[in-house]
């Protein structure tokens, strides 16, 4: 039998074996983050700052302080975009954003009248970066990017972006690279990061993390209990605990400290990647929603038939062939609309590490046999 | 009493800190507790680290190299 869920950017599965070891361990073991100093209170502290460090490792920065635990990427985007302020009361966002951006936009554009401008880019949402040279940088207080789009799978080019916009701060959304592409945010010199824990890294959902290079450019989004400072009503100023009140979600760091422990490798290369790629493109019925170049494309893509809606097609793949994928806008209607598929959207295909060349021509095979069907 | 004899306690501001200063003592091959943190010393209600004072100088370079802040205190038995 073989592995046909394809939809592991709405979540990964399977799991790597660790993360349901780690969580076990949690739920017989037991204990909170720090608050006290017995043994059990000791080995939960040491997991979660473990933690901590690996997703400063896997992000390329040395500030290990400055990574915040959150529930997903969506509450650290909040933590980011809400804590922030806006002087000029203008940002840049990407045209593949997801909701969990847009709809703050439009939040911070109806509450505080701060608008936002697309970056330029080409047809597939690659942002034009000689086209930023030409923007007038000292309007924005903010610009944020989605790291690989959730429709098409573009990887957008950070390092070069944020030479290029210079001073003002970079907030990335890493929801979709995380654990798939290298991110380096102390060389590219990134401000801030939101990801998740459950998808590329392939931890469990209610795990993420916010890095902020400078945590003066934000304030808290939650105040409470921290257990430092205790005799003050206020936050704590040093971090992390500034940003983490309330008990952290131990039990499900410890299933991400599993997944980060176990270096699961690709059982695909990038070539039979490609190889999937080009053999859908001559498809007749299908057209793939893709990168325009092959080199900043990740491991998910979207398609879209000419016969069926992409609802269809999804009941289609799963009723038959038993392959699991995601249909419609997939949370992201600018994206969508960047890209020409909106309202009906796209079937969305996502891989995994662990999707081996068997998977992947299976994966065509079905397609080819509802191409033929209709040709 | 030799400021170096007997036990010190290191005080951090946060859990955090406690656990990379750990990761740093462990590595550099020092004894160490983590205990609770004295109410006469601090409000937290976290943990600190008891060393022997004599083992504070490589202790508190290596600390300082990696910008990790702490207050040290003598316990008095």
């Amino acid at each position: 039998m073989g592995n046909f869920y394809f939809d592991n950017s709405a979540t990964s599965h399977p799991k790597p074996p660790e993360v349901s070891e780690y969580i076990n361990i949690y739920l017989k073991g037991g204990g909170t983050y720090g608050r006290s100093a017995y043994d059990r209170v000791i080995a939960v502290s040491r997991v979660v700052e473990n933690a901590r460090l690996m997703l400063a490792n896997l992000i390329g920065t040395k500030h290990t302080a400055h990574i915040f635990f959150t529930s997903n990427s969506t509450h650290a985007l909040n933590l980011a975009i809400k804590g922030f302020s806006y002087p000029k009361k203008r940002i840049l966002i990407s045209p593949l954003e997801h909701n969990a951006v847009t709809r703050q936009a439009l939040h911070l554009q109806q509450t505080f009248g701060v608008d936002y401008d697309i970056l330029p880019h080409h047809s597939d949402g690659f942002i034009d970066l000689d086209a930023i040279r030409k923007l007038n940088l000292k309007l924005y207080d903010l610009c944020i990017v989605n790291h690989v789009s959730n429709v098409n799978g573009i990887i957008q080019p950070l390092d070069e972006l944020k030479t290029l916009i210079g001073a003002v701060p970079l907030l990335v959304d890493a929801s979709q690279s995380a654990g798939y592409i290298p991110i380096e945010a102390d060389s590219w010199n990134i401000d801030m990061l939101a990801l998740t824990g459950h998808k590329g890294l392939m931890g469990p959902t209610g795990t993420g993390c916010l890095f902020v290079r400078n945590p003066e450019l934000i304030t808290p989004l939650m105040h409470g209990g921290t257990g430092s400072r205790s005799d003050s009503f206020s936050m704590p100023h040093f971090t992390p605990d500034r940003f983490e009140a309330g008990t952290p979600n131990v039990l499900g760091i410890y299933g991400l400290f599993g997944a980060l422990s176990a270096k699961v490798l690709p059982n695909f290369n990038a070539e039979a990647f490609k190889g999937l790629l080009d053999l859908i493109a001559q498809l007749k019925t299908f057209k793939l929603i893709r990168s325009a170049s092959f080199n900043r494309q990740a491991f998910l893509f979207s398609i879209i038939s000419n016969y069926f809606t992409p609802s269809e097609l999804a009941n289609q793949l799963f009723k038959r062939f038993g392959i699991e994928t995601r249909s419609g806008l997939h949370c992201a209607p600018l994206a969508h609309k960047t890209l020409g598929t909106f309202p009906k959207g796209t079937v969305r295909i996502s891989l995994s590490k662990y999707h081996t060349p068997g998977d992947l021509n299976y994966l065509y095979t079905a397609l080819k046999e509802l191409d033929h069907e209709r040709k | 009493m030799n400021e170096n004899s007997g036990k010190c306690l290191l005080l951090f501001q946060s859990i955090h800190r406690v656990m990379q200063a750990e990761r740093i003592i462990s590595s550099l091959g020092i004894s160490y507790q983590i205990v609770p943190v004295p109410k006469e010393f601090s409000s937290e209600c976290g943990m600190c680290i008891e060393v022997l004072c004599s083992s504070n100088n490589i202790l508190v370079a290596e600390l300082q190299r990696n910008n990790i802040f702490f207050n040290k205190v003598k316990v008095h038995i």
